[in-house]
C-alpha cells in the first residue's frame, strides 16, 4: 500500500484535482467571504476619492491570469463609475488593452459612462518603466492616439490630463513584469502619486515589501482579494466570488495530498530503519 | 458572456475545443495537443506583431514621420538595424540598437532601483522597537521585520564564514525567515495556479450557458 | 568600430537617462529616447516573427519529422498577420471590436493561452505530492508556512478555524496578513530585494562604464 501510494500515477492526482474544481462550480455551497483589512483599506481608498477625481488604471496582465486580475478591474470600474470618477486606461502588456476594452464595455453602459468623456482606453505601449517615465510630465510624449486610433485632441476627457500629477489615484493590475515594480519605481517613487495594486496570487508576496514601505497604499491579492472587493462592493454576480468555493476545495485537496505524502514518507523511513536494524 | 451571432458561438466552441486539446496533454502527449500548441505559438507571434504595429509603430513612428518629425528617422533606422541580426553577415549592425536599449535600461536601473528598492526599503526597515504608544502586536511585527531583514541579509553575506555564537546564529535565523517567506510564496503560487484552472472551467460553463441562451 | 561604437552608445544613452532624472530641461531628450526605446523594442517582435519564419520554413522545406505542425504554425502566424494588418474597417483599425483579428483574440489566442497556463495547476498539485517533505527543520518551516496560507486563505479554512473553541475568536486572516505576510514574508522578500538590487545597480554601472560587455556577444 505504502509503495503504491509512493509511486502513485500522477494522472490520479490530476483527476482528483479536476473533480475538486468542477464539483463546487456545479454545486456551489456559497461560503461567506470575509474581507481582510487590506481589502477594506483598498475599498476605503477608492471610496474616499472626491467625485470627478481622475483615476488611471493599468491593465498589465495576460490571458493566463485574467481569472484573477480581470474581476478586480471590473469591480473597480463599478466602484469608480458609481462615484462618477473618470477613468484613463493604459496597458504595459500587449493583451491588456483588449481586456481593458472588455471590462469597459461590460461596466460602462450600466452607468451611462461615455467613451472619450467618462473614460478613455489609450492602449498598449512597449517598454515598462521607460513608458511610465515618458508619461511623467505629459502623457502626449508617449500617447498620441487611443486604442481606436482617435487623436487625443479629439477626446474631451484628455483636456484634463497632462502628466502623472493629473491623477488623484493610480491603480495597477499586475501579473508580473512590467507591472507593479515599475509603477512603484516611477509613479510612487518619483512622482509621489497614491498607488493601489491588484496582483495575481503568485506575485502577491513580492508586493509586501512595497506595501510595508508605504509605496503602495493597499493591495488585492489573487482571486481571494478580488472576491473580497466584490463582496465589499455588493456585486451580486462577481466572477471571483463565483470561483472561490472551488478554490477552497482545491486548496484542501492539495494540503491533503501533502499530508498524505508526508505520512507515506515517514512510514517508509521507519520501515527502512527497522529493516536496517 | 453572450453569443451575438453564429460566428461568436462557433468561436466559443472552437475555444472550448482548443482548450480541451491542450488539456489532453495531461493524459499523454498526442497530435491534438501538438496541433493546439503550434497554433498557439503562431497566433501569439502574429498577435504581438499586430498589436505592436497598430499601437506602437503606427502612432509613435509612422504618424510622427508623416507629421514631419524627422528625428524619428533615427528610431526607424535603429529598428531596421536590429532586424539585421537575422543575417549572420550583418548581425553586428544589430549591436547598435541593442546597445542603446541596454544603456537606457542600465541608466534607469541605477536611479530607480537605488531610490525605490534600496533607500526606501532601508528606510522602511528602521522601525521603533520601544516607546510609548507601541502595542505588543505592533512591537512583534516590527521586531520580525527589523530582525528578520537583518538576519536574512547576514545570511546573504558570503564574504565571511557564517560561524560563531552571534554571526552563525543570526545567519541561521535568516535562513528560517527566508523559509517562512518562501513557504508563504509557495502557498500563494498554489493559489494562483489553481485559479487558472478554475478560470477555464468557468469559461466552459459560460460557453454552455451562452449556447443555451442563444437557442432559447 | 563594431565594438567601440556600441559601447559609446550605451554610455551616452545611460548617462542621458540618469541626468534627465535630476534635470528637467533635459526631459525633451529623455522623452525622445523613451520613444526610440518603445519603437526599437517593438521591432524585436518583428525579429521574433522572422526568426519563427526561418526556423519553421527550414523544417518544412526539408520535410523534417512533424513538418506538418510547422506548417500549421506558419499558417496561424500568416492568417493572424493578414487579418491583423490588412483587414481594416472603415474609420477604424483591425483591433476594433467585431473584426476577424478581435475574433482570433477572443476565441483562439485567449483560450489557448489560458489553457496552457492552467496546466500548471495540475503539475503543482502533483509536485506538492512528490516533493514536499518535512525532511529538516528548514523544510518543516517552509511546509508549515505554505500550509497555513493554503488552508486559511480560503473561506472553507476560515470557517473551520472560527468553529474551533477559544482559538476561533482570533482572526486568522489578520494573523496571516500582519505576521506571516507583513512580517516574515516582508522581511524575507525585502532581504532578497536588497541583495538583488545592489547586484543590479553594480551590473548597470559596469555596463555603462564598458566593463561588462557580454551583451554585445563574442564575435567581431
Amino acid at each position: 500500500m505504502l509503495d503504491y501510494l509512493a509511486n502513485l500515477d500522477r494522472r490520479w492526482i490530476f483527476l482528483a484535482l479536476a473533480v475538486a474544481v468542477i464539483a463546487p462550480l456545479l454545486w456551489p455551497f456559497h461560503l461567506p467571504v470575509e474581507p481582510s483589512p487590506l481589502s477594506r483599506k483598498f475599498y476605503q481608498t477608492v471610496e474616499d476619492l472626491p467625485s470627478n477625481s481622475l483615476v488611471l488604471l493599468s491593465f498589465d496582465y495576460g490571458p493566463g491570469t485574467k481569472v484573477e486580475c480581470h474581476p478586480m478591474a471590473v469591480a473597480m470600474l463599478h466602484h469608480l463609475f458609481r462615484k462618477k470618477c473618470p477613468v484613463v486606461c493604459i496597458a504595459l502588456w500587449p493583451e491588456g488593452s483588449m481586456f481593458a476594452r472588455q471590462a469597459l464595455q461590460e461596466v460602462a453602459p450600466q452607468y451611462g459612462a461615455r467613451e472619450g468623456i467618462d473614460y478613455v482606453n489609450l492602449g498598449y505601449k512597449n517598454g515598462g518603466e521607460v513608458i511610465l517615465r515618458g508619461m511623467g510630465e505629459d502623457i502626449r510624449a508617449i500617447y498620441s492616439h487611443d486604442l481606436r486610433g482617435q487623436a487625443l485632441a479629439d477626446l474631451p476627457l484628455m483636456e484634463r490630463v497632462r502628466g502623472w500629477d493629473s491623477f488623484a489615484l493610480v491603480c495597477d493590475w499586475s501579473m508580473g513584469r512590467p507591472g507593479l515594480a515599475e509603477f512603484v519605481r516611477v509613479v510612487s517613487g518619483q512622482y509621489r502619486r497614491p498607488l493601489l495594486a491588484g496582483t495575481s496570487a503568485v506575485t502577491t508576496p513580492e508586493a509586501y515589501p512595497f506595501l510595508n514601505a508605504g509605496q503602495v497604499e493597499s493591495l488585492l491579492g489573487g482571486m481571494r482579494g478580488a472576491s473580497e472587493y466584490e463582496v465589499l462592493l455588493g456585486l451580486k454576480d462577481g466572477q471571483a466570488t463565483r470561483g472561490i468555493d472551488a478554490q477552497s476545495v482545491a486548496h484542501f485537496l492539495v494540503a491533503g495530498l501533502i499530508i498524505l505524502a508526508n505520512i507515506v514518507y515517514f512510514a517508509q523511513e521507519r520501515r527502512r530503519r527497522k529493516a536496517e536494524g | 458572456m453572450e453569443a451575438q451571432s453564429w460566428g461568436d458561438l462557433l468561436g466559443m466552441w472552437l475555444g472550448v475545443a482548443l482548450s480541451l486539446f491542450i488539456f489532453s496533454f495531461l493524459y499523454k502527449d498526442n497530435p491534438l495537443y501538438k496541433l493546439a500548441e503550434h497554433i498557439f505559438v503562431g497566433v501569439s507571434a502574429g498577435y504581438w506583431m499586430c498589436i505592436g504595429y497598430w499601437q506602437v509603430l503606427h502612432p509613435n513612428l509612422i504618424l510622427r514621420l508623416q507629421a514631419g518629425d524627422w528625428r524619428y528617422g533615427a528610431a526607424a533606422i535603429m529598428g531596421v538595424m536590429l532586424l539585421m541580426r537575422i543575417y549572420p553577415r550583418w548581425a553586428w549592425m544589430g549591436r547598435w540598437p541593442l546597445a542603446f536599449m541596454v544603456g537606457i535600461f542600465a541608466g534607469y536601473n541605477i536611479v530607480y532601483t537605488m531610490q525605490a528598492q534600496v533607500l526606501r526599503q532601508i528606510e522602511a526597515t528602521i522601525l521603533p522597537l520601544w516607546g510609548a504608544g507601541l502595542t505588543w502586536y505592533q512591537w512583534l511585527i516590527n521586531l520580525i521585520v527589523v530582525g528578520g531583514t537583518l538576519c536574512a541579509l547576514l545570511y546573504f553575506y558570503f564574504s565571511k564564514e557564517q560561524r560563531g555564537p552571534l554571526w552563525g546564529r543570526a545567519a541561521r535565523v535568516g535562513i528560517w525567515v527566508l523559509m517562512v517567506s518562501l513557504g508563504a510564496a509557495f502557498g500563494y503560487t498554489v493559489m494562483a495556479r489553481l485559479s487558472l484552472f478554475i478560470g477555464r472551467v468557468m469559461y466552459f460553463q459560460d460557453v454552455w450557458r451562452a449556447t443555451v441562451n442563444f437557442f432559447s | 568600430m563594431k565594438r567601440s561604437v556600441p559601447l559609446i552608445i550605451t554610455f551616452v544613452a545611460g548617462l542621458v537617462m540618469i541626468v534627465q532624472f535630476y534635470s528637467y530641461p533635459l526631459n525633451w531628450l529623455g522623452d525622445l529616447f523613451n520613444n526610440f526605446y518603445n519603437i526599437i523594442l517593438t521591432c524585436a517582435y518583428v525579429l521574433g516573427a522572422l526568426s519563427l519564419l526561418v526556423v519553421n520554413g527550414k523544417k518544412i522545406y526539408q520535410q523534417a519529422p512533424g513538418w506538418g505542425y510547422n506548417l500549421v504554425l506558419l499558417l496561424s502566424l500568416g492568417i493572424t498577420l493578414g487579418v491583423g494588418l490588412f483587414w481594416i474597417p472603415t474609420g477604424g483599425t483591425p483591433l476594433d471590436e467585431g473584426t476577424p483579428f478581435s475574433w482570433i483574440f477572443n476565441h483562439v489566442f485567449t483560450p489557448l493561452s489560458a489553457a496552457t497556463y492552467s496546466l500548471l495547476a495540475f503539475y503543482i498539485a502533483s509536485a506538492s505530492f512528490r516533493a514536499f517533505r518535512a525532511r529538516s527543520r528548514e523544510a518543516t518551516l517552509l511546509l508549515g508556512s505554505a500550509f497555513i496560507v493554503m488552508i486559511f486563505r480560503v473561506p472553507l479554512g476560515e470557517y473551520l478555524w472560527q468553529s474551533i473553541p477559544w482559538l476561533g475568536e482570533w482572526s486568522i486572516s489578520a494573523f496571516i496578513e500582519d505576521v506571516l505576510l507583513g512580517g516574515f514574508n516582508a522581511a524575507g522578500q525585502r532581504a532578497i530585494m536588497l541583495g538583488a538590487s545592489v547586484g543590479l545597480i553594480s551590473v548597470s554601472l559596469k555596463i555603462l562604464l564598458g566593463i561588462e560587455r557580454s551583451y554585445l556577444g563574442s564575435g567581431e
